[in-house]
């Protein structure tokens, strides 16, 4: 018998992800494989050897996927999640960052507005910054040194489709972007502002008004290949008495958004 | 023959087990965290890109776990708030409001959680991850220990003192909605042994 006056068994009543909704996730293959793909990763030992068949093997698997995922980009090197941006105040994949989100200017810019305001760095100065494409799939950017290399340095690849620099440069040249490339961010940003205004707005929203919602705003910002996992009232989507609510998951590179459930407000 | 730095298989294969032991907990550590989805699977993807690059320093067995729950931490503590208006808007598409229409129930529980999380809120960082890190992760002593690096003799001291700093912010919560009171602080009156405000 839990004693309710107990803080401790209060604190556990109000666990935001309970082990129950916890055992709903699924280890992400497409992220396994993002981080072990490429060159890199544990420290290498030099060693003479042919080819191993073992090492084709997350290869192939990601290369049987190209075909249906090649516009958002899963192999390491693509910006899958173009929204958001992780600004390094230090060359240092474990310096402070400060997350910001992406608009129209691009992440070379959204991250010179943070050191121009001071929130990284000191006295507003904008360093020359560095494209480089994080393991999660978002874009990296670090400050750099004329002729340094920082996305080599820290074992990252480049930005392949890069947004248009504002006062700095970036460490490598890049290539303009694909026409193609900037629509589909654009449109995942047009997505995203319009689909955060009713869930907002609403105390609660019920999954299954939920899952209307953004299938209409997918619709609208011409995301129509977009799928919409869980609020059909099935067994296993994870909606209960005590969590009727939907919040969204959105995750641009497998063109799917989740609705996941979480109590009411 | 060619000289080749690229992981073996054993790396690989040891790497890919690990993921898939601890991918949930990391994820539901970073989940219980932050405001927004998208920022729990970026503190998540970074922890494993951290782990596959020091694959070697990934304890064997059990002490995997603390070990990832020691990096989740470091990465969540290196990532902070960027754009304000965005951030405010993404806050409330997850956060918490009180004055839900509903059963009542649900409304009262509701309260309860709000009220909780605020006081825990109120604590100093170190109490707030020791108590999060019993509670919500279920960790024992040892476990909690080597995640915040400290004695494992420690944890259960500390966590007796969270526990009571937690039991005290809810009273504020549910008295003053987090504030002193009318009369200024209540340990000043409980020093006094004054129970009736001056």
């Amino acid at each position: 018998m839990t004693n309710p006056s107990d803080p401790m068994e209060r604190l556990r009543a109000a666990n935001p992800v309970p082990a129950t909704v916890a055992a709903l996730s699924r280890p992400d293959p497409l992220l396994l494989r993002r981080i072990t793909s490429g060159a890199g990763g544990p420290a290498a030992r030099p060693r003479r050897s042919r080819r191993r068949a073992g090492r084709l093997v997350p290869v192939l698997v990601v290369g049987s996927l190209l075909g249906g995922a090649a516009a958002y980009g899963l192999l390491r090197g693509e910006v899958s999640k173009p929204e958001r941006v992780a600004c390094y105040e230090l060359a240092d994949l474990e310096a402070s960052t400060e997350v910001a989100f992406v608009d129209r200017g691009g992440p070379l810019v959204a991250c010179a507005h943070l050191w121009r305001r001071g929130s990284l760095g000191e006295g507003g100065t904008v360093p020359q910054l560095a494209e480089c494409v994080l393991g999660s799939g978002v874009t990296g950017i670090f400050p750099t040194m004329p002729g340094q290399d920082v996305c080599l340095e820290l074992d990252l690849p480049t930005v392949p489709a890069p947004s248009p620099p504002p006062t700095t440069t970036g460490a490598s040249a890049v290539p303009a972007p694909a026409p193609a490339q900037a629509g589909v961010t654009a449109r995942i940003l047009s997505f995203r502002d319009a689909v955060a205004v009713p869930f907002v707005e609403a105390p609660c929203v019920e999954p299954r008004a939920g899952a209307g919602i953004v299938r209409q705003e997918l619709d609208r910002a011409g995301l129509t290949d977009w799928t919409v996992r869980g609020g059909e009232g099935s067994a296993g989507d994870g909606f209960t008495a005590e969590r009727p609510c939907a919040t969204l998951s959105v995750r641009a590179e497998i063109r799917q958004v989740v609705l996941v459930p979480s109590p009411r407000r | 023959m060619v000289d080749d730095q690229r992981p073996d298989t054993h790396a690989l294969a040891r790497f890919q087990a690990i993921y898939e032991a601890h991918h949930n907990a990391i994820a539901a550590y970073a989940r219980r965290r932050t405001t927004e989805l998208l920022d729990g699977q970026d503190v998540v993807a970074e922890t494993f890109t951290i782990a596959w690059r020091r694959l070697g320093e990934v304890p064997e067995g059990d002490a995997a776990l603390p070990w990832l729950y020691g990096v989740a931490r470091r990465v969540l503590a290196n990532q902070r708030r960027g754009d304000r208006r965005r951030a405010d808007l993404s806050t409330r598409l997850g956060g918490r409001r009180a004055g839900a229409v509903g059963v009542e129930s649900e409304v009262l529980a509701a309260e309860d959680r709000r009220a909780v999380l605020a006081a825990l809120s109120r604590l100093r960082p170190a109490d707030q991850e020791l108590l999060r890190l019993a509670v919500w992760e279920e960790l024992p002593h040892r476990d909690i220990a080597l995640v915040v690096g400290c004695p494992e003799a420690s944890v259960a001291v500390r966590l007796h003192r969270a526990r009571t700093r937690l039991g005290r912010e809810i009273g504020k919560e549910e008295r003053w909605g987090g504030h002193e009171g009318p009369e200024g602080p209540e340990s000043e009156q409980k020093v006094k042994g004054n129970d009736q405000p001056q």
